[in-house]
């Protein structure tokens, strides 16, 4: 299978959430590994019975988890009726910071059972994340891959409510608040109307529950995206979470 | 007025569902959405052979002009200030009297050009890392193939020949970006494939990995290392002091024996405050006096109550912060109003001009042709059309074709 019937098996022409499924990994050529395979078989015995999404109608789902678990939990959920809709945004590379080869291989792995759920061209979303996306730093030498999502990477609120999206439910492990990048997403959702709730698959029990996105820093703000790119850029050089200071927040730098 | 623009026929869904694909697989646009629109837009525009020759004439003199600024203004660190450069750049090109300029080749240029009711006006150009090769290459050829018109140029050949121009037949290239944002990298796998495509070694590379030995770049990554012989930077110059010391980012700006495109002195003509020395300069601007709208310091101009003025940031980037009080929404508008009253000396005030709309499907959109100039040649243009009279973030990229 080629990069573009891969793309095309996840992102029918006729799918009501295709434009959103990044193209990035299904971009790249690759070869699979006996390796990966094994891994994608583990990847999906552990997405097996983890964890049963809510039956579909006006619910979407955002599955941050690491790397091929939260593709084999996407694959396990369109069993219930829910489209994956892959949302990775960074590229394959040698000495990466962040392995993206088990993800391309999920992909290609994971498409028949995708094909077996048989979904309806306007199924319900589950937005496809890599929990590992910013992970750690890059040493010398490494190709820093790292990534972020921003809110255009999403459909708006309009668009979700306009679909008969009601609610938002975030699956993640360990936590059940969302990443930062992520809580810009959420919380315009959630200010537009949008009931989130967030599950733990680590706890004993997973259910989802109301949570309140609390305001991340820099929401909202002038430059907020620049501000965050720059972040990312930067650190290309020396890691997440700075905000380079300019103009329009202090004056360390441009004097 | 008439438009010298035209607009050709609305692709059919079936051409538009197969020109998105060829642009993702074909051309690697791997950002074709943004939030709930795609931003490839579903449509050309058409151009006639004269419209396009008088865009490419005003083009590569306004490139000249601006070369020759950008060298006069070089050896004028008193005016580095006035610009709103960062400290650490200004200090960066004062060594430049001692260690020299970092020499330039295969200079790209970019100017964004907008019809408007007193005929052609730009609003910037982008002379530091001007983007938009995909589109201007690979969408606007796939679009001509589908509609049968010609191409208005291709950049990513011209700049590919440019650095080809410039280095040994086996000679190594390195494209200098921030690796981590696939937006930037799909910009240099397109640009590496036309190096390859003329014999050219690539290697891509963030500005951290680059070694500098008596000024010559080498690469230090796990995919390539040694030497370069040229190199093409996708990583904006008003960033580069936000590396650490030991990546020896000044040598984009000074000390560079090694060739690159661009040299971090772009930057002095892509400030929006680049007007307000100009009567400092022994250098000629007839053709930027021409068509960059009047611009002057946010402190000389009462733009808050006076409509005919916008404000926008120095070193603003892809339309963001551009103050226009009717078209960005209230919020925004006091926040942009808020920094710009707070730090002058980084904004520029510019008198706004009326942008004319296109219709298409009934609808009035304003676009903007960024022409290309390559070593003082034009080379194609890069097209975005939008839905209101500001061309950022949410702008469709276009197809830019010229009639036969």
């Amino acid at each position: 299978m080629n990069e573009l019937e891969l793309y095309s098996r996840w992102a029918p022409d006729d799918g009501a959430w295709t434009p959103w499924v990044k193209p990035v990994l299904f971009a790249a050529p690759h070869t699979l590994a006996d390796e990966e395979r094994e891994a994608w078989r583990a990847a999906a015995e552990r997405a097996r019975g983890r964890w049963t999404p809510p039956r579909p109608g006006d619910t979407a789902l955002v599955l941050d988890l690491p790397g091929p678990d939260a593709l084999a939990l996407a694959v396990e959920c369109a069993a219930h009726g829910y489209r994956p809709v892959p949302l990775f945004n960074s590229c394959l590379g040698r000495n990466a910071v962040v392995p993206n080869e088990p993800l391309r291989a999920g992909l290609e792995l994971g498409v028949d059972a995708l094909a077996a759920a048989r979904l309806l061209r306007d199924a319900a979303p589950a937005f496809v994340l890599d929990a590992r996306r910013g992970q750690g730093g890059p040493k010398p030498l490494m190709f820093d891959n790292r990534w972020r999502v921003f809110a255009q990477d999403f459909p708006s609120a309009n668009v979700l409510l306009s679909r008969g999206i009601r609610s938002v439910v975030l699956v993640q492990a360990g936590t059940n608040s969302p990443s930062i990048d992520l809580a810009h997403v959420l919380l315009r959702w959630q200010t537009a109307g949008l009931s989130i709730q967030a599950v733990d698959l680590a706890s004993t029990s997973p259910a989802p529950a109301p949570i309140r996105v609390a305001k991340p820093a820099w929401y909202g703000a002038l430059f907020q995206r620049l501000l965050v790119t720059i972040g990312l850029r930067r650190n290309s050089a020396g890691g997440f979470g700075e905000v380079v200071p300019d103009a329009t927040t202090t004056g360390t730098g441009f004097a | 007025m008439n438009s010298p623009l035209a607009v050709a026929p609305r692709f059919s869904s079936s051409e538009y569902a197969e020109l998105r694909r060829r642009t993702i697989f074909e051309c690697g646009k791997w950002d074709p959405q943004y939030e709930d629109g795609c931003v490839l837009a579903e449509f050309a525009l058409v151009l006639t052979p004269e419209v396009r020759d008088e865009l490419g004439e005003l083009a590569e003199a306004l490139a000249r002009e601006a070369l020759a600024a950008e060298a006069e203004l070089a050896a004028r660190p008193e005016l580095h200030a006035e610009l709103g450069l960062p400290r650490a750049i200004r200090s960066a090109l004062r060594e430049a009297r001692e260690l020299g300029l970092s020499p330039g080749v295969a200079r790209v240029q970019r100017f964004d050009f907008h019809w408007t009711t007193d005929g052609w006006r730009i609003s910037e150009v982008n002379s530091d890392v001007p983007g938009g090769f995909i589109e201007a290459s690979g969408l606007s050829r796939l679009a001509a193939e589908t509609l049968g018109l010609a191409l208005a140029g291709d950049p990513t050949a011209a700049l590919a020949d440019a650095l080809a121009r410039a280095t040994p037949p086996d000679g190594a290239i390195g494209l200098v970006h921030a690796t981590a944002f696939t937006d930037d990298r799909q910009v240099m796998l397109h640009v590496a494939r036309a190096l390859e495509a003329r014999g050219r070694r690539t290697c891509l590379l963030d500005p951290t990995q680059l070694d500098w030995l008596d000024g010559r770049a080498s690469a230090a990554t796990a995919w390539f290392a040694g030497p370069l012989d040229a190199l093409a930077r996708f990583f904006p110059a008003e960033w580069l002091p936000n590396l650490p010391a030991s990546s020896r980012w000044r040598h984009f700006f000074r000390g560079a024996r090694t060739p690159l495109s661009n040299p971090g002195a772009s930057l002095l003509v892509q400030s929006k405050r680049f007007p307000l020395v100009w009567d400092e300069l022994a250098t000629p601007l007839p053709t930027w006096r021409a068509l960059l709208p009047e611009t002057r310091s946010p402190r000389e101009v009462d733009w808050r109550a006076n409509d005919a003025w916008l404000v926008k940031p120095a070193l603003g980037r892809v339309g963001d912060g551009i103050g226009l009080r009717d078209v960005v929404a209230p919020r925004e508008w006091r926040a942009i109003a808020r920094s710009a009253r707070w730090f002058p000396a980084h904004w520029a005030a510019q008198r706004r001009f009326a942008a004319l709309p296109v219709e298409a499907g009934g609808e009035p959109l304003y676009p903007c042709l960024g022409v290309y100039v390559i070593d003082g040649r034009r080379a194609g243009i890069y097209g975005r059309i939008a839905r209101r009279p500001l061309i950022d973030a949410r702008a469709q990229d276009i197809a830019v074709l010229v009639n036969a």
